[in-house]
């Protein structure tokens, strides 16, 4: 059942961060979890009980999909899975929920500016 | 760096396997194979990693991480369960406070209450939760079916009575309540009224859920009627045993009245395990 975008903001940073690895294409799980842990830097390591129970809360709120792929011969039948559209919506909902906190943060001078930022960089 | 022994690893995967059997039945059955899947690969880049003690690391995490997800998984599935058969489990709850009720309503007078010193207001408590939980189950009926307005109104018109019921031996003490005594009524003029209160919203209501086929409730509303029968024929027969209500101080109605509640709980554990709550008469054709 398609709950309403709202209603499942904020999104844990789990989930997001497995929705964010589907962002780019299909994973399987193990998939999935090797790109959180390289993009976070080895901060977020998913294992697999937490790693699949978030998986099975996002197929049963239509967020994610799994899809079948016929195995290359020698590799071992491994699950898909892939963002719906629904799931694309939300993740789009909570990337913005997060830059709007971001800003604000940035309005009350608690990060960097971005323009400053640039120029240190340079 | 370690090249993994497939003879260690298989022996990781079995370990691993044994734990899942902590994990609710359905996550197991939609999600073993491939967290054993899962687990190996870990395994196998844990033993590749060339990290110190990369197995204690390893078991560390993965035992964590179980740990969480149990708690979450476990959870989940409790509420789930409690949600789908909501009113399931109010008749199973109805069903426990039922001989609980008549236990405590002879406690007055009879040897229990020499030794447990059961507080008047206790007694009132079971019969308000008793009737509460009843009325609780015949409002998740009433939801689920949406057709059967008298089920809602009778189960509201319950759960109110049984919400001023609460919190008047809890505040007030005794049962009595600052009205009654303004009324110079005491427990022994009031309490009878309320018990009778009680029989005839009651039986109103199992007689509706029967004549509805809701079984389930309907019997166990009926419960608070039991007594009746058996003290007419105990009476009638002179049978000291089968005094219950207002009990005599024997243990042979103590026996009764806990043979009949766990009775009643593997009744309703059994017809919701199976999934027949609805039907009685059904789920004794299939026994």
């Amino acid at each position: 059942m398609k709950d309403n975008i709202e209603k499942l903001l904020p999104l844990s940073a789990a989930v997001f961060h497995i929705l964010l690895s589907l962002a780019d294409g299909e994973r399987h799980g193990y998939g999935i979890m090797q790109e959180v842990k390289e993009r976070t830097n080895g901060r977020m390591h998913l294992g697999p009980g937490t790693l699949y129970g978030a998986i099975k809360r996002l197929i049963h709120r239509e967020l994610i999909e799994e899809v079948y792929h016929d195995p290359e011969p020698g590799e071992e039948t491994r699950r898909y899975y892939r963002l719906t559209q629904f799931g694309g919506r939300v993740l789009r909902a909570e990337s913005a929920r997060l830059e709007e906190l971001v800003r604000q943060a940035r309005m009350k001078r608690q990060l960097p500016d971005i323009a400053e930022q640039v120029g240190g960089q340079a | 760096m370690k090249t993994p022994d497939p003879e260690r690893t298989a022996q990781a995967c079995r370990t691993y396997g044994a734990l899942l059997r902590a994990y609710p039945a359905s996550f197991r059955r939609d999600y073993d194979d491939i967290l054993v899947q899962h687990f190996r690969d870990e395994y196998r880049h844990a033993l590749a990693s060339g990290k110190r003690f990369p197995l204690l690391r390893f078991w560390v995490f993965i035992l964590l991480d179980f740990l969480r997800s149990l708690l979450m998984e476990v959870q989940e599935e409790v509420v789930m369960m409690v949600k789908k058969n909501f009113y399931v489990y109010s008749a199973i709850a109805a069903g426990i406070f039922s001989p609980m009720m008549f236990f405590f309503r002879g406690a007055k007078y009879n040897y229990i209450d020499h030794v447990l010193n059961i507080p008047y207001w206790f007694q009132i408590l079971t019969h308000a939760l008793f009737v509460g939980f009843g009325a609780l189950a015949l409002f998740g009926i009433a939801k689920a079916t949406d057709s059967h307005f008298i089920f809602q109104l009778l189960s509201i018109l319950v759960l109110i009575s049984a919400a001023v019921m609460l919190p008047t031996p809890i505040f007030v003490g005794r049962g009595t309540g600052i009205v009654m005594s303004e009324l110079h009524l005491n427990e022994d003029h009031v309490a009878p009224y309320i018990f009778l209160g009680y029989f005839v919203l009651t039986g109103i209501i199992a007689i509706v859920a029967l004549l509805k086929r809701k079984w389930l409730p309907g019997v166990t509303l009926l419960m608070y009627f039991l007594p009746i029968p058996i003290n007419i024929v105990g009476n009638l027969l002179q049978f000291d045993f089968l005094f219950l209500v207002y009990g005599q101080p024997n243990w042979y109605s103590t026996l009764y009245i806990i043979f009949t509640g766990i009775a009643w709980f593997v009744i309703a554990w059994w017809l919701s395990r199976e999934n027949k709550v609805a039907s009685l008469p059904s789920v004794l054709e299939a026994a």
